[in-house]
């Protein structure tokens, strides 16, 4: 029963980081920019590929895990640069249906790069053999996964809440007129916070391949997931992606392991209640 | 006490009427003659989805386009009085006398719990919370094998009075076109109506409209409901036309599709919808016979359609009208 | 890592097909190219062919449409002195566009008859809507096994895939037979993952074989770990699994990578471990056993001849998928030729599929009358090395599997 629960608690760690993994961009972009930005899976799935086809050339793990990011930032700051940008004063809606149609073009747009088939991405060399966790062997990337997600999330933070850089950044959200007025590109600050987000993405879709696969339909399923733990999180607040993703991977986790006929309906479940609680009692728009 | 006479009472409506009803009595007659002059019975077929998906958008834009509020799991609705239909049918009776009323109900049932829920949120939360309460219905419909699982259910053929009906298309062309009419007659009729009006002040500023006095929650609940039910109407007809239904009538990407409509006919226009919708399936339609890329159009319309003529085909003609009309 | 195999995709050759190979055997078909041939004097056969072309069989539709286009780019492509055009649609893999493009095909085409579908969603209200259009329907998937029972037969819809009935039931035999006693079933929460699991196990569970435990997750979980847990915790000496595509990929390398594999032994349904999943699954798929109604390694001068043309005409492996699709279009030339390429009436038509005897790639094929599904061989195989590839070699046959249809 100890190894038991042993090998859960540890499953529901590592799928916790990988949803943090996946969270993190999108919570950033939203928190930051106040920016849904629905196109958070398809640039997942871009790292991947990219990734993947870096990786066929190279045999480097870790040049995949270079490049991806490097496109992804590139074509984020374009979205952000040519389009987005002038959405910044509409309304939430109108920022969701035009992410939601880049996400529509790029998926395709990877059809037509990559082709439909399901392809597989391998671990690094260093860390492709098992961990033996008691009497259970445990694959020792997961474990790494853990150390990555942490890592990830301890520097974000740092960076945002502890280096000048970050409070410039909290500014310009804050109040970007004045920001600006006191002499600080806010343009470019925004398109860099946005393309830091999907670049953030683009190294999540090829550290998350291994496990996931690289697949037509990934991106949207990775964006539902996302957008789950990013609402239950609270919108913008990356300490609240932390905790809804080791919130959700427990609960998913031993869901699946306990409640096996609802565990589809666990996730929603959380999601629908923890939206009911903060927002009881007050009035609709107040819910932050 | 009467509520204020609240900011958008005075919003003249007697134009508005001319522009909606003229062109659709118009539509409606020549679909009514089209079979006689020579119409296909595939092109009856497409018209007929054509009507059932306005209905559908018609009912979204209720809550969309007047009470502002953006929900992302209509086809909900859309799926639950499918499947009412589908059951009663193939378990109970095939009596539409039976399975009409019960199907709408149980679509306006839903809406009560999952509306006085949802409307406790707005903006991004509404749209996650309508959207998590329709995948939760997709994935019942899915997984349940009381619900048929994921291979659907056959719906039989539907009787009147013991009778079997509907057998032709035209027969059912016809009972679509009825439906479509008193559909519009019935929502055209709320969106004029004092409700509707309200609605639309709560979309224009909802914390004003409290501050007058309204029982916001209330109205929105209404909308819901209303919205819901025309859904399920829609629903219902889809469900006997295809003679049949699956867990993907629950599925966000109709949600997503019956939003487009919504957007690119114009939402908050009595005609929008419709125009919407009869675009939207063309273009499906036609378009998928040429290329696998259907995903990528689509995207770009979304894009297109946000940029620049976030109105619609409707506000766009409208705004070319009072254009007109000024010079 | 194998090849990238994007020949399937990409190149768009939609709509009207014509088999029009004028200059030299095998070439592909010219996209929209009207053939307008000197000879012939009658109006062409057209064979209206609904695949998924995009979402989520795309893949799937993709190869199922390279078997049919194949088959009519081999053969003569005229059947008497008709010429056979393909009408090609796409169905989205859901039942709304699906029956949508079939009411086109069948009421504003015109074909002459209806090939493919591969979503059973599709297929069940399919069948109903050739029953009343009164058109002669043979199905390249739709495995569902309440599709095709005796109590909803009708003549004008004919499936020559498989059931899945037909596929998992000979393999609780056969791993019974081998001496498995314990068995862990799993497989992906819906139609096709149960019925695959129910038909195994009432051929496995005789004598003293049972089954120590099921697990069931949703279509598309991306960590099996929890379940790979239970697995572990069964203690079973045997794992059945029913996953498909990226589920398959997934699971069968989480399965290795838990160190599952090397003390309990994995097999399948076919989909498990088929062509289009070895390249993402590599080596962790080697020596899983499955069941199927065809393997790339069966020995056979069709199915070889079928490999080595397939390989040369499209650069890529065929899956099972390539062959349903070429094996349907085999039925509808087969019957096209039996009646000198006159079609008198529908009713004739379905006469001539229900007496289809031909000699496929998978083997000899029939259709049972009374609940029109194909009578078939099934193979078990083992996945295997073949140079530096991956393939499944067969290790034992069933001869003439027929689903009961009850």
């Amino acid at each position: 029963m100890a190894e038991f629960l042993t090998i859960q608690t540890l499953n529901s760690l590592v799928y916790s980081m990988l949803l943090f993994l996946l969270a993190l961009g999108l919570s950033l972009t939203f928190g930051l920019l106040r920016v849904v930005n629905l196109a958070h899976g398809a640039f997942f799935l871009l790292g991947a590929y990219v990734g993947l086809s870096t990786w066929r050339y190279t045999h480097s793990f870790v040049a995949a895990a270079l490049v991806a990011p490097a496109i992804t930032v590139v074509i984020g700051a374009l979205l952000e640069k040519l389009w987005l940008m002038r959405f910044y004063l509409r309304a939430e809606l109108d920022q969701v249906i035009l992410t939601f149609g880049f996400a529509l073009v790029f998926a395709d747009i990877m059809k037509m790069l990559w082709g439909k088939d399901i392809h597989g991405a391998p671990a690094p060399p260093a860390f492709s053999d098992a961990v033996q966790v008691g009497n259970f062997a445990f694959p020792s990337y997961r474990l790494v996964l853990i150390g990555v997600g942490v890592t990830l999330f301890t520097a974000t933070w740092l960076a945002i809440e502890r280096t000048r850089i970050g409070a410039l950044i909290r500014a310009s959200v804050a109040d970007r007129v004045m920001v600006a007025g006191l002499g600080f590109n806010v343009h470019f600050l925004f398109t860099a916070i946005f393309a830091f987000g999907t670049g953030l993405a683009g190294v999540a879709g090829w550290l998350a391949a291994p496990i996931t696969g690289i697949y037509p339909g990934l991106d949207f399923e990775v964006l539902i997931t996302t957008l789950i733990v990013v609402v239950v999180g609270g919108l913008g607040n990356i300490t609240g992606a932390f905790w809804a993703s080791l919130l959700i991977g427990a609960s998913e986790t031993y869901g699946k392991a306990l409640l096996p006929e609802f565990a589809s309906f666990v996730i929603f479940g959380v999601m629908a209640a923890v939206l009911l609680f903060r927002s009881w009692g007050r009035d609709e728009e107040e819910v932050e | 006490m009467k509520p204020p006479v609240h900011p958008l009472a005075k919003r003249p409506q007697a134009r508005s009427q001319w522009t909606v009803w003229l062109p659709l009595t118009v539509v409606i007659i020549t679909l009514l003659l089209a079979p006689s002059l020579g119409m296909s019975s595939f092109v009856q077929s497409l018209i007929i989805e054509i009507l059932t998906f306005s209905i559908l958008a018609l009912s979204l834009d209720i809550l969309l386009g007047y009470t502002g509020l953006v929900s992302f799991g209509h086809a909900a609705f859309f799926a639950v009085s499918g499947y009412a239909t589908a059951i009663l049918a193939s378990r109970w009776t095939p009596e539409l006398l039976v399975t009409v009323p019960i199907s709408i109900a149980c679509a306006a049932a839903l809406a009560l719990p999952l509306g006085w829920l949802s409307i406790r949120l707005s903006g991004f939360y509404f749209l996650m919370i309508t959207f998590a309460f329709a995948q939760m219905i997709y994935t019942a419909a899915f997984r349940w094998k009381w619900l048929g699982g994921s291979d659907g259910i056959i719906v039989p053929t539907p009787q009147l009075l013991g009778h079997p009906v509907l057998q032709s298309r035209e027969a059912f062309y016809y009972t679509a076109l009825g439906v479509f009419g008193i559909a519009c007659v019935l929502l055209y009729g709320v969106i004029r109506s004092q409700f509707g009006r309200t609605l639309l002040g709560i979309r224009e500023n909802t914390r004003r409209m409290r501050a007058l006095g309204y029982n916001v929650r209330r109205y929105k609940l209404g909308a819901f409901v209303i919205a819901a039910t025309f859904g399920g109407v829609a629903g219902i007809l889809n469900a006997q036309f295809n003679l049949f239904v699956a867990p993907d009538s629950a599925h966000w990407s109709l949600s997503a599709l019956v939003l487009v409509m919504v957007l690119i006919g114009g939402s908050g226009y009595p005609l929008g919808p419709i125009i919407g919708a009869f675009i939207v399936i063309s273009l499906q339609h036609w378009l998928s016979s040429y290329t696998e890329y259907w995903g990528l159009v689509l995207g770009i319309l979304f894009i297109v359609l946000i940029t620049g003529a976030r109105e619609g085909i409707a506000g766009i003609t409208a705004a070319l009208w009072g254009a007109r009309r000024m010079s | 890592m194998a090849d990238d195999t994007t020949g399937n995709s990409g190149r768009l050759t939609r709509r009207r097909l014509l088999a029009a190979t004028a200059a030299g055997g095998g070439t592909l078909l010219a996209p929209r190219a009207l053939f307008a041939p000197a000879i012939a004097q009658s109006a062409p056969i057209k064979v209206g062919v609904l695949a998924p072309l995009s979402g989520v069989y795309a893949s799937l539709g993709a190869n199922k449409l390279n078997g049919i286009k194949m088959l009519f780019s081999e053969k003569s492509t005229k059947v008497a002195d008709r010429s056979v055009e393909l009408v090609i649609e796409d169905t989205e893999a859901k039942p709304q566009e699906g029956l949508r493009k079939a009411r086109k095909l069948v009421e504003q085409d015109n074909v002459d008859i209806l090939l493919g579908v591969i979503s059973s969603a599709i297929g069940y209200p399919l069948k109903d809507y050739v029953g009343r259009a009164k058109k002669v329907w043979v199905t390249t998937g739709a495995a569902a096994d309440g599709i095709f029972k005796k109590a909803n037969n009708n003549p004008y819809a004919f499936r020559a895939s498989l059931s899945t009935w037909q596929a998992n039931s000979p393999m609780g035999t056969w791993l019974g037979e081998k001496g498995y006693k314990r068995v862990f079933t799993t497989g992906p929460d819906y139609a096709m993952g149960r019925e695959s699991l129910e038909a195994f196990d009432k051929t496995f569970e005789v004598k003293d074989a049972k089954r120590v435990g099921g697990a069931y997750p949703p279509l598309g979980t991306t960590d099996f770990a929890p379940y790979l847990a239970e697995i572990k915790r069964a203690e079973p000496d045997l794992v059945y699994a029913s996953y498909a595509g990226s589920d398959a990929v997934r699971f069968v390398q989480q399965y290795v990578s838990f160190g599952l594999k090397a003390a309990i032994k994995l097999a399948g349904y076919g989909y498990l471990v088929e062509e289009d999943t070895f390249p993402a699954q590599g080596e962790a798929a080697d020596g899983v056993y499955s069941t199927l109604n065809w393997a790339y390694g069966l020995d056979t001068p069709l199915n070889k001849a079928f490999v080595a043309s397939y390989r040369k005409a499209y650069n890529a492996i065929p899956t099972v998928d390539s062959v349903a699709g070429y094996v349907g279009a085999q039925v509808v030339w087969d019957a096209l030729n039996r009646l000198g390429g006159k079609i008198p009436s529908q009713e004739d038509l379905s006469k001539a599929i229900a007496a289809t005897k031909v000699d496929t790639p998978r083997g000899p094929i029939s259709f049972d009358p009374e609940t029109n599904n194909v009578i078939q061989n099934i193979y078990i195989r083992e996945v295997a090395k073949d140079g530096n590839e991956l393939h499944n070699k067969v290790l034992a046959k069933y001869d003439a599997v027929r689903d009961p249809g009850a």
